[in-house]
């Protein structure tokens, strides 16, 4: 309480200095380069103490004396212009590049314009024009490769690729998304954000840049500015971009056997008494055994005449008739199509004297490789900024983005991804399943039929039924904007008030046919989250003098957040089939809502003070207060500081070291939950018919909660040589995370499966750096260069007491309590309590072999046992960590006259995944490894009577070699859930993208056009390397949560990594 | 200038405002009051919920954690993905029944307890009566988890919410839990007032006087279980049980009515919806196929030598390689690659009357008392006729399935007929039988008294033998550490794995 108050005093001391001036003068500083607005450019009136920054629009005011003076506008990377003001009111200036310098102005917390070289903590910057090599229209997605500390997550563009990323790692026990700030205003999720929008990025990595946003920016912030109109002319922009899409990365296959769990044939005999007439032509045909089996196990693939799915199947070309039984070596490649997607973006703004405009629509229509999906994507952007007078501007921002998504992209154990590829057969023609997988009768055929007399599907529906029949929709609509009102008391001293809203609703329909594997159904659900913010703020500016520099803001935050979530389904089937309707429920449907609203009110300072362009100190202090936590304990209050030092100013007369800074911070962030976890409270179940039901919570609430804080610690430096054509940055940091509102696990016997507590602590740490450069530089010819890299761990020291380990995350089969398939989970671990070994948030625990002491695994030797010559194993063993040890990227571009070429390469070292799609390949006799010859010279699906099978490469308890041949099958379903082998390094080098352009030259374009650029890009044109053959290990996440903690170690049913081709003109008028 | 100051006043204004706003910053109302659950709980709402979790104890639900006891007793089998088949899980998870029955079967009683809510919660029935059927199914639940586990957490159990908070509860002997139960078995009894029934019993439509009687017959069941590590206590319990009133009819059985809706449906109705994954093994089906029926795989003659069991067709489906006329079972614990290699058409699955979507799932049938009933005669603990109580057994059952016509040739089967040298075996062997889907007691007979003899799967997994326990699930190794461990080590010399014997099972 007294801090604020204190802070209002504050504000009410500035208030208090106003003084009157004789007359202003204002303008716009431009770059004379490109004609962008410069935020952030010292004015001076020459000889005074009285100066002003022009804002983030590039324009500034300043009082002047009657008779004038000369105005010295300044500003890092440009060359000092000085004007005489003479009798003009508007002073518009054109600042030349200095090459001499090299400096960016950033985006800041809370929309402050910084040069970057004040700043004492770590950000980094990207430009539209890096952004978007590939034209990609996924944010996170276009970040991979280009910041360091950065660690893109990114899903398959088969289901249109959404990326998720991990800035810094992931931090404390509960890693979260960052935050995304579009123009001032906090948006849902980086989704929400039109790529065709966008002028410039900056991650503010650490928590000091970001302190000023609260608890939520404790994984980093995302500020996004949004283009602006040019002053003074009219600008067109056109764009359109259409590409092609195909299946990039797939496992191999084995071409050899066929479906079916064993090798024999069995052979038809026709009983005219019982079956159709049309299959009297099959008495005597051989069929797989069963025909059910959905492996590849069966015979050898040989061309031999067999009666196959459609043979059985009336009403197929098929029918009653047997085909070569022979291998489809690209049936799992031929099932997906060819994507197309076209991208069209129209945008128009101007800049005025006392006003700017820009707006924006932009449209992508998008066919996925899956059949049947599609999605298309509308954008429309509004931002202007007008002054009503000299002082008052208003801002005003209307965005809205829809999306609609047809198809049925789901991933995982049963999905379509697992039947095409986890499951399967080797001789399957998928031309055939597409062309008969719904008859003209209705009725649905598959691969997977229970027996010759029972055409109807045991496990598995026909591909194309469940993507073509049993579709989902999914609609997403956002809706952001702002209303600003910024007023300049004096030159220096803006107060603003400005309110924001962002709201996202989620729509998802999905349906399951009548007459497919599952009872039919119809699910419906909406979700909607909308955030409002009242914000004040007063912001004062001043060069005082020759030497000092200041600048402070304080503010104060009212934030209102609302959610609504909806889910309805069907029960026991459809009254009438294939009715999508909620009214059609057989039984009495599934029916769920929840609400939740929020309120947070914060209040925030901070002050910046520069000596003689040298040192800069920054100093912030933030309050909350939550509604989620008890009355008693709900005010949090944090600090931060940084420092800069900048050494290149003591040291002249060089020329090697053009420029260089020290930097150092430190700060404090508190911490808040959901709302609704303080009291207990009873939940209504389903009823068991009229009759109702409840139950007590499973999570014990707690009503002593407080808030939590992490607090951190960065330091670095900048050095750039031989006239800026080298640059380099490296910054280190460290983050206490103690206390964490967090569920810890219970035993059940107490009544609750988890509890909440503040508890715990876990040490982040990690290092980044950039180094980048301009290697070439002629007349004709520029090669620039940037990569970076970046190391993150975070180690677990305390959880709860007497706990020692919490599950983040339970692998495929596995269930938190019992494992299931050996229990393959993650794990957030306290440190060995003999060895004093730390562990790293996210260690992989799960099933291993036992090792002989000379390394070898441990084969059983009991001839006995049902293990016999099979590897011993052990669960709940230590097998590896899901974060990376090492990410990076590489970002070039060459320019030769009026050719540009653009690429990104990005690779990641070291973390663990968990591949399941491998496990059940060589489980349902897929993959190559499932065949060939054993060590004896004889195939390994030969019986071992034969000399075939195959032999554990082990030794026994005493050390002798094993030399027990098991049968093919046997050997491969034995590795079934012995996780250890079924793990990979998820490193990997990719070419994320490339893009070739070519601008026209100006003397074929005419007077309107002023620019015409076609180019040629290509997005994940190549993988160059993965630990995991056949599985692109970058692209295992994209649903936002999971893939930042969970999701981004297991594998299983993924759809396939995606690669696409196209071409892109823009026209500029 | 006058602008600028009016400017200045106003602003003085709003940070007056916001100032004076920021006395009560803290104060939010109720935001924060959950509008998606109640505080005020209904306590025959929670009843209702404590009582679907009923047939998990015998019918399993659609996870295999619960359906374990069906296979370690050979009742079936899986056509394709053995695990189950092979004991491939030893951890199970019972956090489930803590959780969420026994929670709200303990609320209940507290409710109706505490001075401060006893007369609220007297609007869903009367006091004595409330806690009375709560204790009743608390003991069920506990005697279910204690024949699977061992020691359990019991006294220490369910104190999360209560002042003297307990997240790490320490394990009570199984002698102490059988002490426990039988105890609170006869007080609920006893408690019980002739006050108003309680509401939301789904199970009894509040007949207390049926409530008596499956507390009884829940201390009879459980008072046999000790016939080989305390007869004494044993046979008090027992005969006790009995003079107060067990189950005496079918009409008196203790089922589970499923409903044919899917939310309250039959599991086994569910898991059939799309797969065929359970088939009737080779040890049933040789035993109750008449002796001219050879099973294919086993080559052995089915055991009745005069009718086949009229149970076999409720029980089995006959196969579709057979035009559905054979039943033939799969052999039990078969690797997966074998039973990949048998196809479906040529077992029998799983009978589509088991499988009836609103079937009255057996919790305790009237066979299976009689059974109790003629054991217990046959030990000398009661004056029974154990001949007469075994035959009796035997029509109870059929008649249950509506077979009962065939009876009298039934019973001349050599193998049903009664052997007076071998009665244990033969009330045993058709106990079995008759308790068909009723998994984990079957279990805990067979580890009892050995019958029926049923040989391990040649391909287990986590065991070479049949399992005698089920390894406690890791929540409590992993957080409940010191008192799991001490559990292991006082019972199974710190083995905690499927071939522990628990208290009971000498």
């Amino acid at each position: 309480m007294r801090k604020f108050l204190l802070l209002t005093s504050l504000v009410l001391m500035t208030v208090l200095v106003v003084q009157a001036q004789e007359r202003t003068v204002s303008g716009t500083v431009t770059s004379s380069d490109d004609g962008s607005s410069l935020p952030g450019v010292n004015v001076l009136l020459q000889g005074t103490n009285a100066g002003a920054v022009s804002d983030i629009d590039g324009n500034y005011k300043i009082a002047v004396p009657d008779a004038g003076g000369v105005l010295v506008f300044s500003f890092i990377g440009y060359a000092s212009k000085e004007v005489e003001v003479g009798s003009q009111t508007t002073i518009n200036v054109a600042l030349d590049l200095d090459v001499q310098q090299l400096s960016e102005v950033v985006i800041t917390a809370l929309g402050v314009a910084r040069e970057k070289k004040t700043l004492g903590y770590a950000t980094q910057e990207v430009k539209s024009e890096n952004l978007r090599v590939a034209r990609e229209t996924n944010l996170n997605q276009s970040l991979a490769g280009k910041i360091a500390g950065v660690q893109v997550v990114s899903g398959s563009g088969a289901k249109f690729g959404n990326a998720a990323i991990r800035i810094r790692g992931v931090r404390g026990l509960n890693g979260s998304a960052p935050l995304y700030v579009v123009d001032g205003i906090i948006v849902p999720d980086a989704n929400s954000i039109n790529m065709d929008n966008v002028e410039s990025v900056n991650v503010l990595k650490g928590a000091s840049a970001a302190a000023l946003y609260g608890n939520r920016a404790r994984d980093g912030v995302i500020v996004i500015t949004s283009k602006k109109g040019v002053d003074g002319q009219l600008s067109i922009t056109f764009n359109n971009s259409t590409f092609f899409e195909r299946v990039a990365t797939l496992p191999e296959y084995q071409n050899e056997y066929g479906g079916g769990y064993d090798q024999s044939f069995k052979t038809f005999t026709y009983d005219p008494a019982v079956h159709d007439p049309g299959l009297a032509g099959l008495d005597g045909a051989s069929y797989p055994n069963p025909m059910y089996g959905d492996e590849s196990w069966g015979a050898p693939l040989q061309g031999q005449q067999v009666a196959q799915w459609d043979a059985w199947t009336k009403g197929t070309e098929g029918y009653g008739k047997t085909r070569p039984w022979e291998a489809h070596p690209d049936n799992i490649r031929n099932f997906y199509e060819k994507g197309v997607m076209t991208n069209n973006n129209l945008s128009v703004g101007k800049g005025g004297e006392d006003y700017n405009i820009m707006a924006s629509i932009s449209n992508s229509n998008r066919k996925g490789v899956l059949p049947g999906s599609d999605q298309k994507k509308n954008f429309l952007n509004l931002l202007t900024t007008v002054d009503l007078s000299e002082k008052l501007t208003l801002t005003g921002i209307v965005n809205y983005n829809g999306v609609k998504t047809n198809g049925n992209l789901d991933e995982g154990y049963g999905s379509i991804a697992s039947n095409v590829s986890q499951w399967f057969q080797r001789q399957l023609d998928t031309d055939l399943l597409r062309k008969y997988y719904k008859l003209p009768d209705g009725t649905f055929t598959s691969w997977n039929i229970l027996s010759p007399t029972n055409p109807n599907p045991l496990y598995w529906d026909n591909p194309y039924t469940m993507l073509l029949e049993n579709k989902e929709q999914r609609r997403e609509e956002v809706f952001f904007g702002k209303v600003g009102l910024t007023y300049e008391i004096i030159e220096g001293l803006k107060v603003s008030a400005n309110m924001t809203r962002a709201t996202k609703n989620n729509w998802f329909e999905g349906r399951t046919a009548s007459g497919t594997l599952d009872t039919d159904r119809y699910r419906t659900s909406s979700r909607s989250k909308k955030e409002d913010n009242y914000e004040f703020l007063v912001t004062y500016n001043k060069q005082l003098n020759e030497d000092w520099s200041i600048s402070a803001l304080a503010g104060a935050n009212n934030r209102l957040n609302d959610g609504f979530f909806w889910d309805i389904g069907t029960v026991g089937g459809l009254s009438v089939p294939n009715l999508y309707n909620l009214k059609a429920s057989v039984d009495r449907p599934l029916a769920e809502n929840e609400k939740q609203f929020k309120q947070v009110r914060s209040a925030y300072a901070q002050a910046s003070v520069g000596f003689r362009e040298m040192v800069y100190i920054d100093a912030a202090v933030r309050s909350d207060w939550s509604s989620s936590l008890p009355k008693d304990n709900n005010q949090y209050t944090y600090p931060s500081i940084a420092t800069t030092f900048i050494f290149s100013e003591l040291l002249q007369d060089q020329n090697i070291l053009s420029f260089g800074k020290l930097r150092a911070n430190y700060a404090l962030v508190g911490s808040d939950i959901d709302p609704y976890q303080l009291d207990p409270t009873f939940t209504v179940n389903n009823p068991y018919g009229n009759t109702p039901t409840m139950t007590l919570p499973n999570t014990l609430p707690n009503v002593n909660l407080r808030p939590s804080y992490s607090e951190s610690m960065e330091a670095g430096i900048a050095m750039n040589f031989l006239n800026n054509r080298i640059t380099t940055d490296f910054a280190i940091y460290s983050y206490n995370n103690k206390d964490e509102i967090i569920q810890v696990s219970t035993p059940g016997s107490s009544g609750v499966n988890a509890a909440w507590v503040n508890s715990g602590l876990t040490v982040s740490k990690g290092y980044e750096f950039t180094i980048g450069g301009t290697p070439v530089k002629t007349n004709d010819f520029e090669w620039t260069i940037s990569a970076n890299g970046s190391h993150f761990e975070n180690e677990v020291h305390e959880l709860y007491p007497g706990l020692t380990t919490i599950r983040l995350g339970n692998g495929w089969g596995g269930t938190g309590t019992t494992g299931g398939w050996g229990g393959v989970n993650a794990q957030a671990k306290v440190p060995d309590e003999t060895t004093g070994e730390v562990y790293q948030w996210g260690t992989i625990v799960g099933r291993a072999f036992q090792r002989h002491e000379n390394g070898s695994i441990l084969i059983e030797s009991d001839p006995t046992s049902s293990r016999y010559g099979k590897p011993l194993t052990e669960n709940d063993q230590i097998l590896g960590n899901i974060l990376p040890d090492f990410v990076g990227g590489i970002f070039n571009r060459f320019t030769y006259k009026d050719f540009d070429l653009a690429l990104t390469i990005d690779w990641q070292k070291g973390g663990v995944m968990h591949s399941i799609t491998r496990m059940f390949h060589a489980a349902a006799g897929l993959s190559p490894e499932t065949v060939g010859d054993n060590d004896r010279g004889t195939p390994q699906r030969d019986p071992v009577a034969d000399n075939g099978g195959i032999r554990f490469d082990g030794v026994y308890s005493d050390g002798t070699q094993n030399d027990v041949y098991l049968e093919a099958n046997d050997y491969w379903w034995t590795l079934f859930g012995t996780h250890e082998r079924w793990l990979y390094e998820s490193s990997f080098v990719k070419l994320r993208e490339v893009r070739l352009g070519y601008s026209l030259p100006k003397s074929l374009l005419g007077d309107m056009v002023k620019n015409v650029n076609v180019a040629v890009i290509a997005n994940n044109p190549w993988l160059i390397y993965t630990a995991v053959d056949g599985i692109d290990p970058s692209e295992m996440g994209g649903q936002e949560v999971d893939a930042r903690t969970n999701g981004a170690w297991v594998e299983g049913g993924q759809l396939p990594a995606t690669r696409s081709l196209g071409f892109d003109i823009k026209i500029s008028f | 200038m006058k602008l600028l100051k009016n400017i200045q006043y106003k602003l003085l204004i709003v940070l007056l405002t916001v100032g004076m706003i920021s006395c009560d910053l803290s104060d939010f109302g109720d935001t924060n009051d959950d509008p998606n659950n109640t505080t005020s709980p209904k306590t025959s709402a929670l009843l209702t919920n404590a009582l679907k979790a009923l047939p998990w104890t015998t019918a399993g639900d659609n996870g295999r954690n619960f359906r374990a006891g069906q296979h370690y007793v050979q009742y079936v089998g899986n056509t394709q993905y053995t695990g189950d088949d092979n004991y491939d899980a030893d951890k199970f998870d019972y956090n489930s029944i803590y959780t969420g029955p026994l929670a709200d079967l303990k609320f209940i009683i507290d409710y109706n307890v505490d001075a401060d809510t006893k007369d609220v919660a007297a609007s869903s029935g009367s006091n004595g009566n409330q806690i009375a059927v709560a204790k009743i199914l608390m003991s069920y639940y506990y005697l279910h988890l204690t024949d699977r586990f061992g020691d359990i957490p019991y006294s220490d159990a369910l104190k999360s919410g209560e002042a003297t908070q307990v997240l790490s509860p320490g394990f009570s002997t199984q002698q102490e839990v059988y002490n426990g139960i039988f105890s609170t078995l006869t007080e609920a009894v006893s408690s019980m007032d002739g006050g108003k029934i309680p509401e939301g019993d789904i199970l009894f439509g509040g007949d207390m006087g049926m409530w008596k009687k499956f507390a009884n017959t829940i201390r009879m069941v459980a008072g046999l279980r000790l016939s080989e590590v305390d007869e004494a206590k044993g046979k008090a319990e027992f005969t006790s049980a009995l003079s107060a009133g067990v189950i005496s009819s079918n009409d008196e059985r203790i089922v589970y009515q499923y409903l044919a809706e899917q939310n309250n449906e039959n599991p086994w109705f569910s898991a059939f919806r799309t797969r065929e994954d359970w088939s009737m093994t080779s040890t049933i089906v040789d035993y109750m196929n008449h002796s001219s029926s050879v099973n294919p795989f086993t080559s052995k003659a089915g055991m009745m030598d005069v009718i086949m069991d009229p149970r076999l067709p409720k029980y089995a489906n006959p196969t579709e390689a057979s035009n559905f006329k054979d039943y033939v079972g799969q052999p039990y614990g078969l690797t997966e690659a074998d039973a990949g290699a048998i196809s479906n058409s040529e077992v029998s699955l799983l009978g589509d009357y088991m499988r009836t979507q609103d079937l009255a799932y057996p919790i305790y049938s009237y066979a299976q008392v009689l059974f109790c009933q003629a054991e217990a005669a046959e030990r000398g603990w009661t004056g029974g006729d154990a001949q007469q109580l075994y035959y009796d057994a035997i029509f109870a059952s059929l008649e249950e399935y509506g077979v009962d016509g065939d009876y009298d040739q039934f019973i001349l089967n050599s193998e049903v007929a009664w052997d007076a040298t071998k009665a244990q075996e033969r009330i045993a062997t058709q106990k079995w039988v008759a308790m068909f889907l009723v998994g984990y007691d079957a279990w805990s007979n067979w580890r009892r008294t050995g019958f029926p003899v049923l040989q391990p799967s040649p391909n287990g997994i986590l065991s070479q033998t049949i399992p005698t326990r089920q390894a406690y699930p890791d929540s409590e190794r992993d957080l409940n550490t010191v008192n799991w461990q001490k559990a292991v080590d006082n019972q199974f010399g710190g083995v905690d794995d499927l071939n522990g014997k628990v208290w009971w099972d000498k």
